[in-house]
């Protein structure tokens, strides 16, 4: 599964690979804003992305739309430390499929990864 | 402060969750949604932290606060302005505080923000141990009301805490619905920041 | 040493299993010990001798036989000092658990599944569940109407983050509910301040340790201030022992409402009344005495009057009675029923007719308005009249 992971964070992304499964199964491409981003959607066409909320220019749910009108296929996490009722609903209605939890572990990114097989 | 790049960046990332953590555990205590700004974080000596918070020297602040020791050693200190912490409680408090007497009022206020800075910290600090894998044991909460000088004095004498560095967090938060916002300031201080990233930067450099 | 702990303590242990590892331990070491010591003895008196040309004398090898037995013995005697240690840790045990049964506190400890481990003796005594019944139970199982989310995450906190927790009176009222014996006021169970704190075990197992203080009396006392703080704030508007207003309330009140009566052009009338011969009673019977009948007398007045009427305690045996709404005619009325009722009733702790009053009536009307002072000044002058004239009567302006 290709794996890309927007996050302004470089320990959060960091983060993230270290906990990922190092099974050889899963391909993981960082971006660190939204035309980085897209620029990797293109090139390397993801079945998963994972967005941070809180990023400086655009919150992740408007990053999602952006790269939605790309006309992509894969399916949208949204990766937040912020986990009030509100925005997690507004997350899923605006059509991310989970939302993951910060700070990120081994067992969270497994599950997760289960999950969206 | 020597700090390089990804260090600064790690102590961002750890005030945005443990802030974060902080305001979803207010949005279920207030039954509210909890807007908060994006925090300011500095590092900064112990002795310099008054100066560092720009709060003016006069104002009274509620500070709660809880030790830690472990693999890190040092406190968490979670402020409010006197003024924001009082709405705190009396929205959380309700109706009946209408009813209480001036020395009931300061002591109904001092059990409740001990309680709500209890609940903030413990999450706050879970966010140490699970981002840093510090395991950390807590003490019970301290509670104090004063000026900023008058609180940092105090825990200076419990601490023997000038050459440690401190964290300060900084955030302004909104409760939507009941209409109220405060700032809140996170401030740890702790023996070295270096040894509390240490866990950290073995597990990433560990890639 | 052995008889310090009783043969039922040892057997609860060795139930237990606490002897187990200890047991086993000296058994093998015994074991292993007997064996090498065995071997040894063999090696050196069968092998390695013979093929020295030393000579062992007979006492040589009873020395040696002495010492290997000596060694042969000593885990019998590690097990005697394990007996001992045994022995001052059942007294530590029994100390601490006399010491959580000592305190004034509720103490019980919990897992993260909220089964009790432990119950202490306050609680007992408060809840009526024995701390046989409680134990191994859960929490919502001893309590039918638990309702305390509070607790649940602060025991989960507390475990996962081995964080302690406060849970206070002020914003949580109470985590068990435990009815009282004796309702305070408006509570029914008792206020409670608590918290929670982690302990681990040598199994690395951590239980949350919840302390329960009864804070129901200082809560109802804070309380109790807070109301009689309220009421002495509306005690300054009144005479403590009639219950009518005082005469403080009766001009800030008096003014706002003549302007009303100018606006709905309303009729307001005044009656002034005063018991006859007060200080007679007063003398007479003592201050007691007169205090209840002018309590009485206060309450006869209130009767007659209805509730949008103000009744003032003007001075030692003075009162007045602000009548709105009504005329002359209607004021009249009233002071006759009074004077009436006044009569025939028996205030106590007097006789039928032992009390009597005088009444004097004045009006405020739209067609002849007059000043809050006028009014009063005119009632005050035909109660004059009413005393002038033999008492026990209504005076009216003419």
């Amino acid at each position: 599964m290709k794996i890309l992971i927007v996050d302004d964070s470089m320990t959060s992304r960091m983060l993230f690979k270290v906990y990922m499964p190092k099974d050889g199964e899963h391909e993981l491409v960082e971006a660190a804003n939204l035309p980085d981003a897209l620029e990797k959607m293109r090139e390397v066409q993801p079945d998963l992305v994972i967005l941070d909320y809180n990023m400086p220019e655009h919150n992740g749910v408007e990053m999602a739309q952006a790269m939605l009108g790309e006309g992509s296929k894969a399916k949208f996490v949204l990766l937040t430390a912020n986990t009030q009722r509100t925005v997690v609903d507004s997350a899923l209605a605006a059509g991310f499929i989970q939302v993951l939890e910060k700070p990120v572990n081994a067992a969270k990114i497994a599950a997760l990864l289960a999950q969206v097989a | 402060m020597e700090l390089d790049e990804l260090d600064r960046d790690a102590l961002r990332e750890l005030a945005n969750v443990g802030l974060s953590r902080a305001a979803t555990q207010l949005s279920e205590l207030l039954n509210d949604h909890i807007e908060m700004t994006v925090p300011l974080v500095q590092v900064v000596p112990y002795g310099q932290v008054t100066q560092a918070l720009q709060l003016d020297s006069h104002a009274t602040v509620a500070a709660v606060w809880q030790s830690f020791s472990g693999q890190s050693e040092g406190t968490s200190m979670l402020m409010f302005p006197s003024e924001d912490s009082k709405r705190l409680v009396h929205a959380l408090v309700g109706p009946s505080v209408q009813e209480a007497g001036e020395d009931d009022l300061r002591g109904i206020e001092h059990e409740a923000m001990m309680e709500i800075g209890n609940i903030i910290i413990t999450s706050g600090m879970s966010v140490i141990a699970d981002m840093l894998g510090q395991e950390v044991q807590m003490s019970l909460p301290g509670y104090m009301e004063g000026t900023l000088p008058d609180i940092m004095a105090q825990r200076s004498r419990d601490n023997a805490g000038l050459d440690m560095q401190a964290i300060i967090m900084f955030t302004h938060l909104k409760a939507v619905q009941r209409e109220i916002e405060g700032r809140m300031v996170m401030l740890m201080s702790v023996d070295s920041v270096q040894v509390l990233f240490d866990r950290l930067h073995k597990l990433l450099r560990g890639l | 040493m052995l008889n310090s702990l009783n043969a039922r303590e040892y057997t609860q242990r060795w139930k237990s299993g606490l002897f187990r590892t200890p047991l086993r331990i000296v058994v093998a070491v015994g074991i292993v010990v007997f064996t090498v010591e065995f071997l040894l003895m063999t090696l050196l008196h069968d092998v390695i001798l013979p093929l020295t040309s030393i000579t062992v004398t007979d006492r040589i090898w009873s020395i040696v036989d002495a010492v290997m037995l000596v060694v042969l013995v000593s885990p019998a005697l590690y097990f005697l000092v394990f007996l001992r240690m045994q022995r001052d840790f059942a007294e530590l045990t029994r100390l601490f658990a006399n010491l959580t049964d000592t305190l004034m506190i509720g103490v019980l400890l919990v897992d993260t599944d909220l089964r009790v481990h432990r119950w202490n003796q306050w609680l007992e005594r408060k809840t009526g569940i024995s701390s046989q019944q409680a134990c191994g139970k859960l929490l919502t199982e001893l309590f039918a109407d638990f309702n305390s989310p509070r607790l649940l995450s602060a025991i989960e906190l507390c475990i996962k983050h081995k964080s302690p927790q406060l849970i206070s009176q002020t914003l949580n009222r109470y985590v068990l509910p435990i009815p009282l014996v004796s309702p305070m006021h408006d509570l029914k169970l008792m206020q409670q301040q608590v918290s929670v704190s982690p302990l681990t075990n040598s199994r690395g197992e951590t239980l949350a340790a919840i302390s329960i203080n009864d804070v129901t009396e200082s809560v109802a006392k804070s309380s109790a201030l807070a109301r009689l703080a309220a009421k002495m704030e509306s005690q300054s508007n009144r005479d403590q022992l009639t219950g009518a207003y005082n005469r403080h309330f009766l001009w800030s009140w008096l003014a706002p409402q003549l302007r009303q009566s100018v606006r709905h052009s309303q009729a307001l009338s005044c009656l002034m009344l005063d018991i006859d011969h007060f200080k007679r009673i007063n003398d007479t019977y003592g201050h007691d005495v007169g205090d209840a009948v002018l309590r009485g007398f206060a309450e006869i007045l209130h009767e007659q009057m209805r509730d949008s009427d103000i009744l003032v305690r003007y001075g030692g045996e003075e009162f007045v009675a602000l009548l709105t709404h009504a005329d002359a005619a209607v004021a009249l009325e009233i002071a006759s029923r009074i004077l009436e009722r006044v009569r025939t009733t028996a205030i106590a702790p007097l006789d039928v007719g032992d009390v009597r009053c005088s009444i004097g009536v004045s009006s405020w009307m739209p067609e002849v308005p007059c000043s809050a002072e006028e009014l009063l000044k005119e009632a005050d002058r035909r109660l004059y009249h009413a005393k002038h004239n033999g008492r026990d009567q209504v005076a009216m302006g003419q």
